[in-house]
């Protein structure tokens, strides 16, 4: 049933692929780079990870950095509340996605790690991201 | 003498130029300076102004302050050895960032909050401790006092990281290794204002920390009043040191080497020694937070590890040329 689920989730497939940023700690800045557990769910609903050429799963960058990969989409692992919070430092605001509230946050297990939920993981991810408006 | 002031001016202000200029977004030193004053692209003004200034000045503050704070509590304990973080301060920073981590604590402030309460716990134990009569602040047992009070608190902070699972305690421990990421105009304006206090102290106490460095009774048949000069100089010291912990986390290397290095170069007279430590402190963390960003990119250093790095082998050359 996972198997199946997954292939239909696969064909589930869009033109335009909206740029992630995966925000796991807010300082020092820590963002999801290639071969984590969170960048396959991404890919998998229909996002591209702005971090793909990070070759380990989590690493410190910079706001700097995170502005200049300029995502349409960042993905905050917590709560609302929180993530509102961060995204309204001025700091942040030079992130052009957090300028204009273009956020979600992460709250449940499902997204911390591998299990049957990953399908339910993946489902949320897309109804985030095909909200998400790409340019 | 006035050249050597304005060469260092000078380095200070080109060093500022650079960590302005570089970073991980590539942008033409020509439209950095547009930038500056809020023409162009509106992405290059943000990230120019809202980033890279305070981060730059932040560096800046923060290095010249632990410069400052090491060179005089060399002076204060008399020990070449000593180190802002040396008096404890690191352990107790590090048991109050990992607490809020293991007690959930989760704002923007939390991490840094505790972590300078943890420190400012430290200072008063460490205080406390070296207070060996009601009047007698003894500089001996304030180094010992400042490693044993350091060591017990590491302790609780690896007691802690043993038994908690929460699994963003390595997030913490990131913070803690020092890093100018969080730079905002907000928290350089907040270190600036509360660095004010501690450093015009110190550097009030340039004459008397003269006589302090000569020996304790040397001092005192000098006309010092020692006892009040100790504790005023351990105190602001430490307290502008939890200060740059809470902004930066642990920062080690510039507090205990830029001293030195001012020494071999410039003497031993503080009027002079401190306000060049603080420059040449200042430079050094600027510097090294611009490799600390720039070394690979994307992926960030810790700055501690960068001001290790930068500053060893430039002491070494100091050293050589100082014994030869």
């Amino acid at each position: 049933v996972f198997e199946r689920t997954l292939d239909s989730l696969n064909r589930i497939q869009r033109g335009a692929r909206p740029r992630v940023a995966t925000i796991v700690w807010d300082n020092p800045p820590i963002v999801i780079g290639s071969g984590s557990f969170l960048e396959d769910l991404i890919t998998l609903a229909g996002g591209e990870n702005v971090f793909a050429d990070i070759a380990q799963p989590s690493s410190t960058v910079s706001i700097e950095t995170i502005a200049g990969r300029n995502p349409d989409m960042l993905l905050l692992l917590g709560n609302d509340t929180a993530a509102a919070f961060l995204l309204s430092r001025p700091e942040w605001r030079v992130v052009r996605a957090a300028r204009g509230h273009r956020f979600a946050a992460l709250k449940g297990t499902e997204f911390s790690r591998p299990s049957f939920r990953a399908i339910e993981a993946v489902r949320q991810l897309e109804s985030i991201l095909r909200a998400t408006p790409v340019p | 003498m006035m050249s050597r002031w304005i060469a260092l001016i000078v380095a200070a202000l080109a060093v500022l130029v650079v960590g302005i200029s570089v970073g991980a977004f590539p942008i033409p030193p020509t439209d950095v300076w547009r930038a500056l004053w809020g023409q162009g692209d509106a992405a290059t003004v943000s990230i120019v102004r809202d980033l890279r200034v305070p981060r730059a000045l932040l560096a800046f503050l923060v290095g010249g302050s632990l410069a400052v704070c090491g060179a005089s509590l060399q002076a204060v304990v008399r020990n070449p050895l000593a180190d802002p973080f040396l008096l404890g301060l690191s352990g107790g920073a590090g048991l109050g960032a990992v607490l809020a981590i293991a007690l959930h604590l989760r704002s923007i402030w939390a991490i840094p909050a505790s972590a300078f309460a943890g420190a400012l716990v430290a200072v008063a134990l460490v205080y406390r401790l070296a207070l060996v009569t009601r009047t007698v602040l003894d500089a001996r047992v304030l180094l010992l006092a400042g490693v044993v009070v350091g060591a017990f608190m590491a302790s609780l902070m690896s007691a802690v990281l043993a038994v908690s699972p929460a699994a963003e305690l390595r997030n913490a421990l990131l913070w803690l290794m020092g890093g100018l990421g969080g730079a905002s105009w907000q928290s350089l304006g907040v270190f600036a204002v509360y660095a004010v206090i501690p450093l015009a102290f110190i550097l009030a106490a340039a004459r008397p920390l003269d006589l302090l460095s000569l020996g304790e009774d040397p001092a005192r048949f000098l006309g010092a009043d020692v006892e009040r000069l100790k504790r005023l100089l351990y105190l602001s010291a430490s307290l502008l040191t939890a200060a740059a912990v809470a902004v930066s986390g642990i920062i080690g290397f510039v507090g205990l080497v830029v001293p030195h290095g001012v020494r071999i170069r410039w003497g031993h007279v503080h009027l002079v020694l401190l306000p060049a430590a603080f420059l040449a402190g200042g430079s050094l963390l600027v510097v090294a937070d611009a490799v600390a960003r720039m070394a690979f990119a994307p992926v960030e250093l810790p700055v501690g590890v960068v001001t290790a790095l930068v500053g060893v082998p430039v002491f070494a050359v100091l050293i050589r040329r100082w014994n030869a």
